[in-house]
């Protein structure tokens, strides 16, 4: 596996680029057939209230979404650039810091589609299956809300040749308004206990 | 409906099968309680999934009832039977259910039939916020038994009069038949020891917005779940559940350091039989959390077709694709249902 120098900042394309506090260095399997002839990159995506599909800043109000199987989950992911798009696997994790343990993760395989700039970004971003579901809440590990405070949102990207990438950045994650909020704000403070009484 | 309470002879099947109707010993109140699911019957090509809710009995004379040992027996052509601590109520309300008894008990049955789109017995987030009780997979024609005797002076609490959500599912098809008709009885025992208990804790998660596609066939979806205050506990027992596309499902310890499927070291369940996947039952595995990982292959549906996988796909891709719930033909799983304690501060839902 070789290993290429990247930059801290990983995202390169004309859009704004996301603020990474970490980025790894992309690898990229030597032996694999068709390896991609530059480093990977990623730029870490979300999904707004409204199904859209933004690009991730430092601080980033990311939603707490109710998904169709209880709890709440952040829609995660990224665009990605010299990766089998048809390929590839999204890892999302969440820390309280960038060198603390990881309080919940998922790995998903997901659909991009390729557009005009070269990026692939999730085919279908108003659905749930081309983002990482990363669990939320209840969340047992947590140590302090999960709402309205800063975590560390770890993407990684990998493709079936071996290459992959990854990069950190803080978010905040948030509860809508409303009662699907209370439940939110409910289920994500410290303490909560599995079957506690929510608004 | 099919009768089988009294019937004490070997029951025939087609193609010389053969079962002999189980029996569980009925329990005083002194030995705990069983519960009964009363005998039905499903209909060839079809799936049935049933929520009954029924009360802990007060045995215990007014006192939290310990429970150390749970023993089910199950019919052939269960696909799973869970039992859940009822909590929030959403759309599945027992007083929703007719009356029915379940053994000695009063209790309420909202029949699910196959109608997963519509039941609300068939929609996991009425129960997203209900702690895990018990579970088995376990039906087989040839040993319909699961005996799980809890490590020593580990227990179950009940509190008297606390609701439980008895859920079935039972598949009649060719890849999971019920010939001999569908029947579900539960023992808890009570514990009896004197010495101090540790309360059990239960995790389930549930794979979020799973999809295996006929374009993308072999997939794997992993997820990550950390034990109350990020507790080592010891891990007593696991299972895990798919459907028929699943192909292996993995459980391992996990620290919380590492973003890569563990080391075959930590691995501790493996199932590669969605219609009768192992229960590890005698684990001792200590660890502050777990990993798992569900692989699937697609395959083509054997009852339905793939315009019904396709109707149900809320992508709507016109690929095939295998989405979560509903029925074993047109749906996935990945779920995993495991037992640790001590319990710490709360049970545990990975979504």
């Amino acid at each position: 596996m070789s290993r290429l120098l990247f930059p801290l900042f990983v995202a390169a394309c004309s859009s704004p680029a996301p603020l990474a506090i970490d980025a790894a260095a992309p690898s990229i399997d030597a032996a694999a057939p068709d390896v991609p002839t530059i480093a990977p990159e990623l730029a870490i995506m979300y999904r707004t209230r409204d199904g859209m599909a933004v690009d991730a800043t430092a601080g980033a109000q990311v939603p707490l979404t109710i998904p169709p199987q209880g709890g709440l989950v952040l829609f995660v992911g990224a665009r990605v650039r010299n990766l089998d798009a048809a390929s590839v696997t999204v890892t999302a994790s969440l820390r309280d810091a960038a060198d603390s343990p990881v309080l919940t993760l998922e790995q998903r395989p997901v659909h991009l589609t390729i557009g005009a700039d070269g990026w692939a970004a999730p085919a279908d971003p108003a659905g749930m299956f081309d983002w990482a579901n990363l669990p939320a809440c209840p969340l047992s590990s947590a140590t302090r809300d999960v709402y309205d405070q800063p975590y560390v949102l770890r993407i990684g990207v990998a493709d079936a040749s071996g290459a992959s990438t990854d990069a950190k950045l803080e978010i905040v994650p948030t509860c809508e308004a409303g009662a699907n909020g209370d439940l939110c704000r409910c289920q994500c403070k410290l303490g909560y206990s599995l079957g506690d009484p929510c608004p | 409906m099919l009768r089988l309470g009294s019937i004490a002879f070997v029951v025939g099947a087609c193609a010389g099968d053969s079962f002999e109707p189980w029996s569980l010993e009925p329990l005083s109140p002194e030995q705990g309680f069983s519960l009964r699911v009363p005998p039905f019957e499903v209909a060839a090509g079809h799936e049935s999934q049933n929520c009954y809710f029924v009360r802990v009995p007060d045995i215990s004379g007014g006192a939290d009832l310990l429970i150390d040992e749970v023993k089910t027996a199950i019919n052939p052509g269960s696909h799973h039977m869970n039992v859940f601590r009822v909590k929030t109520l959403l759309d599945l309300k027992p007083e929703d259910g007719r009356p029915i008894m379940m053994g000695d008990y009063a209790a309420t049955l909202i029949e699910g039939s196959d109608h997963y789109a519509t039941s609300p017995c068939w929609n996991s987030a009425n129960w997203a916020d209900w702690p895990l009780v018990a579970n088995s997979q376990h039906a087989n024609p040839d040993d319909p038994y699961t005996d799980w005797k809890l490590p020593t002076d580990v227990v179950i609490r009940f509190q008297p009069g606390e609701l439980l959500m008895v859920q079935t599912h039972y598949v009649n098809t060719t890849d999971q038949p019920t010939e001999f008709g569908a029947r579900v009885g539960i023992n808890f025992y009570k514990h009896h020891a004197s010495a101090p208990t540790s309360d059990l804790g239960t995790l389930f998660a549930t794979q979020q917005s799973i999809r295996i596609c006929q374009g993308r066939p072999n997939v794997t979806y992993s997820g990550t779940c950390r034990f109350p205050n990020n507790t080592a506990v010891t891990i007593a027992a696991a299972n895990g559940h798919f459907h028929k596309r699943g192909r292996q499902f993995d459980i391992y310890a996990w620290d919380g350091l590492g973003e890569t499927t563990p080391p075959d070291s930590a691995r501790f369940y493996r199932s590669t039989a969605w219609d009768d996947p192992p229960m590890a039952i005698d684990l001792a595995v200590t660890s502050p959390g777990v990993w798992w990982s569900c692989s699937y292959e697609w395959q083509p549906p054997t009852v339905v077709t793939c315009d019904d996988v396709n109707a149900k796909d809320p992508q709507h891709a016109d690929d095939c694709c295998y989405t979560f719930g509903g029925n074993t033909d047109v749906g996935e799983h990945c779920n995993v249902f495991l037992y640790y304690y001590p319990r710490v501060d709360s049970d545990v839902f990975c979504n």
